[in-house]
């Protein structure tokens, strides 16, 4: 076993000989840890490769978590407040908790282990590696961790059935989620989602997914769906929706992670049979239940996102937000006939008269193809999808700024909790068609985030 | 791997239940596997069990060590789900 000591010099003496930024340092942290040490990317100056042969990927984990553990505590002396001051708060938890083998939950959580080669590269960029003095609780804490990481060296092979962990698939099969005033979900570290029934609806009609395939957990999906606004069932056909969904998704090969042009063509057979079925079974007489859908696959080079109906799906970057889908309802089609659709006209749509009319919704007799997008996985940070409840109450630029600078497992409750607890307000003006209040809590709000930063740090 | 096993019980009556997980010991060298029939308990914790796996035969898990482990595991994975899981005594036929 190589010493602490001299592995940190080794990755001291690499970044000085070296022109590594901080984004090449964490990559290579991340691909020594999650996939293998390659000795080559050591510098031979020194004789530090030679010093590091046979390292494994176990003392990569160790300096990421020394570091947090220094970073943390640097900070609290000083009462630093910083970004990373939550986030190192969060893992500093994690890494404490006697139950918790940190070694294994950093391995098998990876954004966590992202957040954490964040703050540790920041860390090794700017301070003395080793501090002088650790105070007791210090030592406690990093002895703990070091023997976790030896613990966990028992372990091997470690395989996780992502489905039967799913705190969202176990609500939606059992109906709860329909029942909840408010919840959120946080599935295998990047996906997460929440709920709110609103302040004046008394039933929650929207649906939401998330999921990571049973065998691949990089391979994900994602779905919104609103149950349509007053009609009766309409709750009935999200959770339906997502349902049928869920078993579909969970039971789709895994080789399709390959390949998006095979997901996309099965996805939208489903997606009409779903439609077909819901009329079928509730509309034939009553011709009154029905439900938006918006959806993401993530497969390994691009993201596949589908709509019908009026919720939406944006991407976010460190420097921007794009609206992917197109509202199909009557508003955006009025616009869009113009010529008038842009980033902020979209905003006006929230106050215009006719905005919450749909053109088209699953539960409709021969619904036909969704709207289909495919998307780089390069392009972008943060992938959001929302029912109108939120679109309808949050301009994108505030959408934006949350979604930038909330650590990614927040972002849903936080918006969610902004849509249903602020009016949005624009008074008369010289736009004529486009004024008013929407009122807080009119709706039912729903929010589903995917976290992509790991996929582009690769 | 497969997410589903299929047990029968003493009565013979056979039930397909879903793996949690599957890890293999590399000082045992004996592989182990955790599943749910997603049941809850009084208290609202999910039911699931543990076996060692060993030819395609599931086999009872004797020692206390490693019923801590697959625990320890178990509490890993879960900490960020809002989900309860409560390891029980294997009442299934498991040969």
């Amino acid at each position: 076993m190589i010493k602490q000591d001299v592995f940190v010099e080794a990755i001291t003496e690499t970044i000085q000989n070296h022109p590594l930024t901080p984004k090449d340092l964490k990559r290579w942290f991340y691909g020594s840890i999650m996939e293998g040490v390659n000795l080559q990317s050591f510098t031979r100056e020194n004789d530090a490769r030679n010093k590091v042969e046979g390292i494994s990927s176990d003392s990569f984990l160790a300096l990421t978590l020394e570091s947090v553990v220094h970073f943390y505590y640097l900070i609290k002396e000083k009462n630093d407040k910083n970004e990373f001051e939550e986030e190192s708060w969060d893992l500093i938890q994690i890494m404490k908790h006697p139950e918790i083998n940190a070694s294994l939950y950093f391995r098998t959580h990876s954004e966590k282990l992202i957040q954490a080669i964040d703050i540790a590269v920041k860390y090794l960029y700017q301070m003395d590696m080793i501090p002088d003095n650790l105070t007791q609780e210090q030592s406690i804490l990093l002895n703990k961790v070091f023997s976790d990481i030896e613990e966990a060296k028992e372990i091997d092979k470690i395989k996780i059935n992502y489905k039967t962990i799913n705190s969202c698939i176990l609500d939606i099969l059992d109906g709860t989620q329909l029942k909840n005033q408010r919840t959120s979900y946080l599935i295998d570290g990047n996906l997460s989602a929440a709920q709110d029934i609103g302040k004046i609806r008394t039933n929650q009609e929207d649906s939401v997914l998330i999921m990571s395939h049973p065998e691949l957990p990089e391979f994900k999906f994602l779905a919104v769906s609103d149950g349509m606004g007053g009609v009766e069932y309409g709750e009935k056909a999200s959770n339906y929706t997502v349902k049928k969904l869920s078993e579909w998704f969970s039971s789709l090969p895994k080789h399709f992670y390959y390949d998006s042009t095979l997901v996309a063509e099965k996805l939208n057979d489903k997606i009409q049979e779903i439609s077909q079925e819901i009329y079928s079974t509730f509309n034939q007489e009553r011709l009154c239940s029905g439900a938006t859908l918006v959806t993401a696959v993530v497969t390994k080079e691009d993201t596949l996102i589908s709509n019908i109906g009026d919720s939406r799906a944006y991407v976010v970057n460190e420097s921007d937000i794009t609206l992917i889908t197109e509202d199909e309802s009557m508003a955006y089609l009025f616009r869009k006939q113009k010529g008038e659709i842009e980033q902020s006209i979209l905003d006006d749509l929230r106050f215009a008269r006719n905005g919450s009319v749909i053109l088209r919704c699953m539960g409709m007799e021969n619904v036909g193809e969704p709207q289909f997008y495919s998307i780089s996985n390069h392009s972008y940070d943060k992938l959001l999808l929302f029912s109108d409840g939120v679109t309808d109450a949050l301009a994108t630029d505030r959408i934006r700024v949350i979604a930038q600078n909330t650590s990614s497992s927040k972002i849903a409750n936080l918006l969610v909790q902004e849509a249903v607890n602020q009016d949005a307000v624009r008074k008369q003006g010289e736009d004529i068609n486009h004024y008013g209040k929407v009122v807080a809590g009119h709706d039912n709000a729903t929010a589903a985030v995917y976290d992509n930063r790991e996929y582009r740090r690769k | 791997m497969s997410e589903k096993l299929t047990i029968s019980n003493t009565s013979g009556k056979s039930k397909e239940l879903d793996i949690l997980f599957t890890f293999e010991s590399r000082s045992t060298k004996k592989k182990y596997v955790t599943y749910t029939d997603y049941s809850k308990d009084s208290d609202g914790s999910i039911n699931c069990w543990s076996s060692i796996l060993e030819n395609g035969k599931l086999i009872s898990i004797e020692t206390e060590e490693e019923l801590q482990w697959i625990n320890k595991i178990l509490e890993t994975i879960m900490v960020s789900t809002k989900l309860k899981y409560r390891i029980n005594q294997t009442d299934y036929n498991l040969n």
